[in-house]
């Protein structure tokens, strides 16, 4: 698969903080149809944009042609749904808006959370997320790992074994 | 009216659910992430219900239940069409 513009998450903190105990590590993966996006996009335009994506995001996705920037609409919704699923909000649905695919200078990618998604993920006590995305064959794909807190010990004694 | 509404919401469910069955046959509290909905397409839903209904979901009522079930979204879209006139 080829990978969007090298975007790849990199862990920020040292391993040393890593191995200073366990720590609880939680995973989303989504997938979706190219397809999808552009039809999304035929039908309602900039109120879809509007809706879904920060104005950085669709600066960037708009920057190519029509079918460059519908695979990158799409590696960024993948991306913010699977950002949802490491940060598994139990009721609510975060605004998308508030999950968002910063695009560095040095074409690398990372998430930046606002508002209700960075509440979710303090209130998780994840301190670092980390991404990767890919497109091919008309599908794209994103995946998030979110690093977190210390993990308090269980009472159960078989689950202890998992830690 | 509330016949209306539903086989409004029936007909863009087809068009935009992509469900995995078929929009007219399902009981109206029927889940619909059950029956294939899927975040992007619930996104696309959203939009076309805003645009048949002249209405916008506020962000208080972007969570997973609203648009979970037929039932759910009428009553949804009962409350913004209500609060519109």
């Amino acid at each position: 698969m080829t990978n969007v513009g090298g975007c790849a998450g990199a862990i920020a903190q040292s391993f040393e903080t890593q191995l200073s105990g366990p720590r609880a590590i939680s995973v989303g993966l989504d997938v979706i149809q190219v397809g999808e996006i552009t039809a999304a996009l035929a039908r309602f335009g900039e109120r879809y944009v509007g809706r879904v994506y920060t104005p950085h995001e669709a600066a960037y996705c708009h920057a190519g042609s029509a079918a460059v920037g519908a695979r990158r609409f799409a590696a960024r919704f993948a991306a913010k749904e699977a950002t949802v699923k490491a940060l598994a909000p139990t009721t609510r649905w975060t605004d998308w808006r508030t999950i968002e695919v910063r695009r560095q200078s040095s074409g690398a990618c990372a998430l930046a959370l606002y508002g209700e998604a960075a509440a979710l993920a303090a209130e998780r006590g994840i301190w670092h997320l980390a991404l990767t995305m890919s497109h091919d064959g008309g599908l794209a794909v994103a995946c998030v790992v979110a690093l977190g807190g210390p993990i308090v010990a269980p009472a159960h004694p078989l689950e202890s074994r998992h830690v | 009216m509330s016949d209306v509404i539903t086989n409004s919401i029936r007909a863009i469910l087809r068009e935009h659910g992509r469900l995995a069955v078929d929009a007219s046959a399902l009981a109206e509290d029927s889940n619909l992430y059950d029956a294939g909905l899927t975040s992007h397409a619930s996104v696309t839903l959203m939009l076309a219900l805003e645009e048949r209904f002249d209405i916008e979901f506020p962000e208080r009522m972007l969570r997973r239940g609203a648009f979970a079930s037929i039932a759910a979204i009428r009553s949804g879209v009962g409350e913004l069409i209500g609060a519109g006139t």
